[in-house]
């Protein structure tokens, strides 16, 4: 290579890779969540959490036997 | 080095480059579509494009990775030069592997009869105002008509016709075409496709390439520095025996070119650094069969007078050398190409 062939390498390279760098890094950093990912990720995680509403469920089945039971022709008049 | 013209001139060498590089592509793009179609297999004819499109799209990133890595690591390290040897021919090819990727584009977009998308895509000026959404497709087909240019024009026809310097030069365009392509794929692949090796593929061939060209670049520069003159302008060498014996010291002449001073047993020599084919750099060869022998691609020069032993035609300029005090000096002005110069020395 020439001194003016050199002499443009040795300018060229690092403004290229200082610019490219700069949009490879944007790129990255302003891409889009996709909405489909995001849900399936919701669903994994609610799925792998533990299931915390079973003793709830099991507190209000005991609540519930307890009740007087004029108490459940009172909640289940609006039925009939 | 040719006497008539010849399309390829093939060797043996040039042949097995070629099948090497004919069959690492093949087993890529085998391998990239026969694993991708394992793994998830296509619903339908577009899905098969689109395998296609990302086995021979990143086929031609990684060719183009590695071409653009071959000469600074020749610079850096002699034993790639055999690499550096046949690169034209791995650039043709690379341009081929990414025209299939752009035409299997357009054959995406025609399956699904689609095509006034695309072109609606790469016209919808009001996009190339944003840079997530810009067209990155367009920044694709620049790269492309880049590597067309280089491959059109890789011939020594060319470079015979445009000179050495401007062929050079045009095929610098390489390096902004390799910045296309990265961005074009960060802006592309890398926005759809999540995995976070894309990126880091992406960004680690990047810096890998960008690092070895800085680097190549930096230690070059102080071989630019003009070596420091004595009586007369003349240049110190060193003695005779400073010279290594069929090879060369390499001299700067303020302000202008390298200057090769080879020695061939008791006899010494100058001549530009420049090879007249594609101005590797000649100090850097050896004296093959009592003719200096480029490193990049063995055009051969006598030392004598700088020119191409017959039948050949190349000439080299050549510069007074002196054997001043024990020591050789070259004068940094150039003689007229072919003007013998070589001296004989005492060891």
């Amino acid at each position: 290579m020439r001194r003016a062939h050199r002499t443009v390498h040795r300018a060229l390279w690092p403004v290229l890779a200082v610019l490219v760098m700069i949009g490879l890094a944007a790129a990255l950093w302003l891409r889009p969540k996709p909405v489909i990912s995001d849900q399936e990720s919701v669903i994994r995680k609610v799925a792998s959490e533990p299931r915390h509403w079973e003793p709830v469920i099991w507190e209000q089945k005991s609540v519930i036997r307890r009740l007087p039971s004029d108490y459940w022709s009172l909640i289940t008049d609006h039925w009939s | 080095m040719s006497v008539g013209y010849r399309a390829v001139q093939w060797n043996r060498r040039k042949v097995i480059y070629d099948l090497v590089l004919l069959a690492g592509v093949a087993l890529y793009i085998a391998g990239f579509m026969g694993i991708s179609a394992w793994r998830k297999p296509p619903a339908g004819w577009p899905d098969w494009i689109n395998l296609r499109i990302d086995a021979f799209g990143s086929c031609a990133f990684i060719m183009l990775t590695v071409i653009l890595s071959i000469g600074p690591l020749a610079r850096l390290d002699p034993r790639f030069l055999p690499l550096l040897y046949n690169r034209r021919h791995f650039g043709v090819l690379t341009f081929f592997v990414a025209a299939v990727h752009g035409w299997s584009v357009v054959e995406w977009f025609l399956a699904l009869d689609a095509l006034p998308n695309l072109a609606n895509e790469l016209t919808n000026t009001a996009a190339y105002g944003k840079f997530i959404g810009f067209p990155y497709k367009a920044l694709g087909i620049a790269a492309l008509t880049v590597l067309l240019l280089l491959a059109a024009t890789s011939h020594d026809f060319w470079l015979a016709f445009l000179t050495p310097p401007v062929w050079k030069g045009l095929h610098m365009l390489l390096y902004l075409a390799y910045g296309l392509v990265v961005i074009h794929v960060a802006l592309g692949a890398m926005q759809q496709n999540r995995h976070p090796l894309v990126p880091l593929l992406l960004g680690g061939a990047f810096v890998w390439v960008a690092g070895l060209h800085v680097v190549a670049g930096w230690r070059e520069r102080r071989g630019d520095r003009a070596s420091a003159a004595g009586q007369g302008g003349w240049i110190p060498v060193g003695p005779p025996s400073a010279i290594p014996d069929k090879a060369a010291r390499i001299v700067t002449a303020p302000g202008g070119e390298r200057i090769a001073v080879f020695r061939d047993g008791a006899k010494v020599g100058a001549l530009t650094n420049l090879c007249a084919h594609q101005n590797g750099p000649l100090g850097e060869g050896r004296i093959i069969d009592g003719c200096i022998t480029c490193p990049w691609h063995g055009f051969q020069y006598r030392l004598e007078d700088g020119r191409a032993p017959p039948p050949f035609t190349e000439v080299l300029a050549t510069y007074p050398v002196r054997l001043r005090d024990g020591i050789v000096e070259v004068d940094p002005r150039p003689l007229p190409p072919g003007t013998p110069a070589a001296i004989d020395v005492i060891l």
